[in-house]
């Protein structure tokens, strides 16, 4: 239970932006964090009483841009400011996935989040999560080309 | 001896991790978790060699993306309920999980996909996950239940609601078994299915946007019942059931044949195929006519007037979106649950269907919190309802030695439909009905190009009929079949119907 809106957001505001960011883009992630967040604000008397008010923020952000028409390449497709290289494909095939898939894959594995927080931001079990991590991986290997090693 | 890697990473994790940090970047603020590899974890597959570090980071930079919201918009407080609070009943929070039922009473185990279970709980479990979300996504969006405050997902887990929907697991399963085995390759194609109760308006079964070749449909997305597409020929049995309601027999003629051009509201020039079927000065009778001849289509519609043929499909509860055409031709947006609704009406005698998936949510001690309105009422006349399914019954059949639907036939059950394929095609589609069930099957290339499937020529009689006949028969196993039966014969010579002057225009030659 958290008092102040302000020490919710310290606390699980990066989790919910990540969330939002793997499921649709650094653009329309952060626009929807933006927007879940100010829901968040305007209704926080509602919301501190939730058992996890983080997952519901999450659906509010998700269902800000359901109706949205998502451009193509809404994913960054090649490093920024000297990062480190990857797969030019992998975004493309990333915006392959459905948004489920994508949102499990990108928030354990490319962003590293535990299995049992990512779930949390999604609102999902743990075991729906590993679902749809499996099957975001396995067809991103067949998008890519690649053989599985240690899955 | 070969010695083995002892944490063997793959290019795709190594890419995944460098795309975070891209990622990162992009979205302007720490978002990643603080991870350091160490060692594999044996028991958790999936994040073996993970181990979170620190998480000092986040709150730094959260506190920051907080000020720029604050910053950025004018914010009131609002005590008021939000917008998806609207309610029937209040819901009192009890602490015992919320339980969903399918149309057999079974509990659906989707409200939780649980891999701890036996294979087949599991696999149930996962195919009914997509429905049960879009259940959820249907209390909050129509306002079934009065939240009180507390979020769907809390209610849903500590409110002990029995929640009973049309649901059929079977079914469900036969339509992703169906789509995964059909010829639709998967790449960009992807493929939607509902099954409506043709007496009742249970919705049976519903895919989103499934990925061929997998059982992988969209847990999220909900294109059945939300992406409107053009109807295309499907929407001829509208136009047709609107000409019977007004009079027209299918023993009377349109006074014009061949092929027809007319101006849109815009004032271009819209070319359609002619009729391939009588002489050109005149078609057969309508009754013999198909709906994939657009001119037919066109010119009945015409000559029964849009405003008419608007009403027909509103009481068919199609929640037409109208666009830049001054015919009722199928360019109508429609949602594919509706359409299957409005099919559902034909082969129930005239009876308004509407398609629903939940029909009633109980509290713990078994009150009803919400109930859905089960008064069927006649929108068309039974006989109406008779010609149109005999026309697309034809059109399956082939009575007349034409149609495009043949590959949708059944082999104990009568079955009526309609095929639709769009210009390129980037979509092709068959919607039809035995006596008990209406489904309606689309297969759509996500990337809008052109379908390709080698050796089929792409239309919804080559690639939608096909999937909706294997799907059809799977679920029809154990349903006795039972036939189409004409209400009452009616006996017309038929007439000659004009179409007002005015509207058609010549047609254009080749070279312009």
């Amino acid at each position: 239970m958290y008092v102040t809106f302000e020490t919710f957001i310290e606390n699980n505001g990066a989790q919910l932006r990540a969330g939002l960011v793997a499921a649709f883009g650094p653009n329309i992630g952060v626009e929807a964090a933006a927007d879940a967040m100010a829901y968040g604000w305007e209704n926080w008397d509602r919301l501190k009483k939730m058992k996890n008010p983080t997952g519901y923020l999450y659906r509010v952000g998700q269902t800000s841009v359901r109706r949205q028409t998502k451009p193509q390449g809404y994913l960054p497709a090649k490093p920024v400011n000297d990062g480190p290289s990857f797969e030019p494909q992998l975004a493309p095939s990333l915006e392959g996935l459905t948004e489920s898939q994508r949102v499990a894959v990108v928030l354990v594995h490319a962003l590293g989040w535990p299995l049992g927080e990512a779930a949390v931001v999604l609102d999902i079990s743990v075991s729906s999560l590993r679902a749809h991590i499996q099957r975001g991986l396995e067809k991103l290997r067949v998008a890519l080309k690649v053989d599985a090693h240690d899955i | 001896m070969t010695f083995k890697n002892e944490n063997p990473r793959d290019d795709l994790f190594k890419d995944l991790e460098a795309f975070g940090e891209t990622l990162e970047t992009s979205s302007g603020a720490q978002i990643r978790s603080k991870v350091v590899h160490v060692k594999k974890k044996q028991d958790d597959p999936i994040t073996k060699g993970r181990v979170r570090k620190s998480r000092t980071l986040l709150v730094g930079s959260a506190l920051a993306m907080f000020a720029v919201v604050i910053a950025g918009l004018t914010l009131v407080k609002n005590d008021e309920a939000p917008s998806d609070d609207i309610a029937h009943e209040s819901v009192e929070l009890i602490g015992e999980a919320s339980t969903v039922y399918a149309i057999d009473g079974s509990v659906i185990e989707g409200y939780v996909v649980d891999d701890s279970e036996d294979e087949e709980t599991r696999v149930r479990s996962e195919n009914a996950e997509p429905f049960v979300r879009l259940v959820e996504q249907k209390i909050v969006d129509d306002g079934l239940l009065n939240l009180k405050g507390s979020s769907l997902a809390e209610v849903l887990q500590s409110g002990g609601l029995k929640i009973y929907t049309g649901y059929n697991p079977d079914f469900q399963a036969a339509a992703l078994t169906s789509i995964k085995n059909s010829s639709v390759p998967p790449g960009d194609n992807s493929v939607d299915l509902v099954t409506v109760d043709t007496e009742t308006g249970a919705i049976n079964a519903l895919v989103s946007r499934q990925i061929p070749a997998t059982q992988d449909a969209s847990v999220t997305e909900n294109s059945v019942m939300e992406h409107k597409r053009k109807a295309g020929d499907a929407f001829g049995p509208v136009i047709y059931a609107s000409a019977l309601e007004s009079g027209v027999t299918s023993q009377d003629s349109i006074a014009a044949g061949g092929p027809c051009a007319f101006k849109t509201a815009s004032g271009d020039v819209n070319k359609l195929v002619g009729s391939s079927y009588g002489p050109p000065e005149r078609a057969g009778s309508i009754g013999e006519e198909l709906f994939s001849n657009k001119c037919f289509a066109a010119r009945l519609g015409l000559f029964v007037g849009k405003d008419t043929v608007s009403k027909t499909a509103e009481l068919l509860g199609l929640d037409v979106e109208t666009v830049d055409t001054v015919l009722p031709i199928g360019e109508e947006l429609i949602a594919p649950v509706d359409l299957t609704g409005a099919y559902a009406s034909f082969a129930n005698g005239g009876k308004k269907v509407t398609p629903w998936m939940i029909d009633r949510i109980e509290d713990p001690y078994g009150e009803v919190l919400y109930e859905r309105e089960k008064e069927m009422m006649q929108i068309l006349n039974s006989q109406t309802a008779y010609e149109v399914t005999k026309k697309l019954y034809d059109n399956v059949a082939q009575t007349n030695g034409m149609g495009t639907g043949r590959r949708a036939g059944m082999e104990n059950h009568q079955v009526a439909g309609q095929t639709a394929t769009d210009a390129q095609p980037t979509s092709v589609s068959f919607a039809g009905y035995t006596k008990q069930k209406a489904t309606t099957v689309i297969v759509s290339n996500d990337e809008g190009v052109r379908i390709e499937i080698e050796g089929v020529n792409p239309f919804g009689g080559t690639i939608a009929a096909p999937l909706w006949a294997d799907y059809m028969e799977k679920i029809h196993k154990n349903i006795d079949p039972i036939d189409f039966i004409e209400p009452k014969p009616v006996e017309d010579e038929g007439k000659l119907l004009e179409i007002p002057n005015g509207v058609e225009v010549e047609y254009p030659s080749t070279s312009e």
